[in-house]
């Protein structure tokens, strides 16, 4: 990426600039790179940035409001609610009609603990299929619904959306169990190894993982979860918002355990827990370094300028590494011009969509995209 | 001319968000809502410290906008519109509950608390200067705060601000630069007391 040339720029003039203001409030090594460099140019650039950062800083300390994000997604969902358009066709499967719901970024790793049962003798293989109960775990499938299981066996990521949308980034060498279609209470998936969840908010539909010994419960958020089976210890860690971690057992919803205490431990940003996989217990503490953790970071800044929407998707696909299904002759005319910064997948394709009419759904960890000729569009 | 890409190509979504808005797209007023809703909350929150009033005002606003958008105009930028439109709300609203009676009695208040909720990590000599920045941002007039709130924390341009305000775009530029020079006279860091207190960065 090329940046405009900040040499005659005041004090003010960074304070506003976008560039600068993601470099000071939430750095990543390409922009501290660039602005080190511009420092260095001259003792007045220096000075500019430091007056510049302390100013920023004084700013967003003035001025900052803490409203966590499942309260915004709480009186969005009320807005929603309240107009009576939408009373009438709330239970439609439009993808539309959770234009309220943002997208959480969730980060799991999980040990393998919890996958032994598919090798154990009766089980039916590593696909589990429709219908099978599953026992010790708590996560039973329902008999109508497909189960699927993806396993990552390549060197890179592979990305899967989930029938409510949610985005999930499979690690490689990890496996991820889910229904074809969720339930309409819940949306329980199983992993073993290390995901990153994007989870599609919604407040009436828990989105819980499975993973090892442990039941993360998610509360409209973004956290990561690292359970190495070697170290036999789950570790959850918070970055926004709110999640809840169970013990298996003490999960409410797990069919073997009707009286099992309600008590999950509820973690706020920057606290994390481990659990000891044979004690259970269950300990709270703070995130040493917090900057760190944020999965934002695997985002890759992508700038589109009059690009075909089919070679967006062609580059998505391969910066992702999911499948994306459309058809070429319809979207080969279509040049959009868009800039992506840390958007989470969902987002990059709502907002291509978007610019060319088309709409997309997800099937069996697929994505498919369909619309109308574009041309026309993006002009 | 300071428009920089990332914002130039976000007013042009914005503007085609609001396009389909207007013809009835509810997915495009989805994403609007919800892209506004913390600038615009951040806002009436400055405007009247009731959490529950900002958010009522908010909810009353996006509901309008839902009922009305078949008579709503195009529009050149969102983000002032909807900025201009919540602060109006407010004064309204104000009026009719008699929490104050003229459109003048509008206040602008940062809050006093915020500073314990976030504090930027920084050196002591960092922080002194800080929060000697916004003490002095705390000491300005109301108008002044809110012009330098609209300015350097919505990021707004002088002709954005003068529609959010009602104010003309002159008097827009005076008033702010008034204050920034007002600012800069009383928080200086002069270079070489900078090195003594070791402000260049770790």
């Amino acid at each position: 990426m090329t940046h405009k040339d900040y040499q005659n720029f005041e004090i003010e003039e960074l304070v506003r600039d976008p560039y600068f203001r993601h470099s000071v409030l939430t750095p990543d090594e390409q922009a501290v790179r660039f602005w080190s460099g511009w420092r260095a140019l001259s003792p007045l650039n220096e000075e500019k940035y430091e007056q510049a950062r302390l100013t920023l800083i004084a700013l967003q300390e003035a001025y900052s409001e803490t409203l966590p994000e499942t309260e915004v997604l709480k009186r969005l969902n009320r807005i929603r609610k309240l107009d009576p358009e939408e009373r009438k066709r709330s239970d439609a499967g439009s993808l539309n009609k959770w234009w309220w719901g943002a997208a959480a970024a969730v980060v799991v790793a999980a040990a393998g603990l919890w996958w032994g049962y598919s090798e154990k003798p009766g089980h039916a293989g590593e696909t589990a299929l429709s219908g099978t109960v599953i026992q010790n775990d708590g996560y039973a499938a329902t008999p109508s619904s497909g189960e699927i299981l993806k396993e990552n066996n390549t060197a890179s990521n592979l990305t899967l959306m989930l029938s409510d949308s949610s985005v999930v980034t499979l690690l490689p060498g990890s496996r991820l169990k889910f229904p074809s279609v969720f339930g309409a209470e819940d949306r329980k998936v199983a992993l073993s190894g290390d995901a990153f969840f994007d989870v599609t908010s919604n407040p009436g539909r828990p989105f819980i993982v499975y993973a090892g010994d442990a039941v993360v419960k998610v509360l409209g958020t973004s956290f990561r979860v690292t359970a190495f089976e070697s170290d036999g210890r789950v570790t959850v860690k918070v970055l926004s918002g709110r999640v809840s971690v169970y013990t298996l057992s003490g999960f409410p919803g797990t069919v073997k355990s009707p009286g099992a205490n309600k008590e999950g431990v509820l973690l706020v940003p920057n606290e994390e827990v481990v659990m000891d996989a044979a004690t259970r217990k269950i300990e709270k503490s703070v995130i040493a370094s917090p900057q760190e953790e944020s999965g934002k970071a695997r985002f890759r800044e992508l700038i589109f300028d009059d690009v075909p929407i089919f070679q967006i998707f062609t580059e998505l696909e391969r910066i992702y590494g999911m499948e994306i299904e459309f058809d070429q002759d319809t979207f080969r005319q279509c040049p959009i011009t868009t800039y992506f910064r840390d958007e989470s997948l969902l987002e990059r394709i709502n907002t291509i969509c978007q610019a060319v009419g088309a709409t997309y759904r997800p099937e069996n960890g697929k994505i498919i995209v369909s619309g109308i000729d574009c041309t026309g569009y993006g002009k | 001319m300071n428009e920089s890409l990332d914002t130039a190509v976000e007013y042009e979504q914005h503007k085609l968000l609001w396009e389909k808005f207007r013809l009835g797209d509810k997915a495009s007023f989805g994403i609007l809502t919800e892209k506004f809703y913390r600038p615009l909350y951040n806002y009436a929150m400055k405007l009247t410290r009731d959490d529950e009033f900002a958010a009522d005002c908010i909810q009353d606003l996006y509901l309008q906008l839902w009922e009305r958008r078949g008579f709503l105009g195009k529009s050149e930028n969102v983000k002032s519109y909807l900025l201009k439109a919540v602060r109006n709300k407010i004064i309204k609203e104000s009026i009719r509950l008699r929490r104050f009676r003229e459109p003048e009695d509008l206040d602008f208040i940062a809050d006093k608390d915020a500073s314990i909720e976030l504090e930027i990590v920084a050196t002591e000599s960092e922080r002194q200067k800080i929060d000697h920045l916004k003490k002095l941002l705390g000491e300005l007039s109301k108008r002044q705060q809110e012009i330098i709130y609209l300015r350097f924390y919505q990021n707004l341009e002088f002709a954005e601000i003068s529609e959010v305000m009602g104010l003309t775009r002159q008097s827009v530029a005076n008033l702010l630069h008034r204050t920034i020079r007002d600012i800069r006279s009383k928080w200086i860091i002069p270079f070489f007391f900078c090195i003594l207190l070791e402000c260049i960065r770790l």
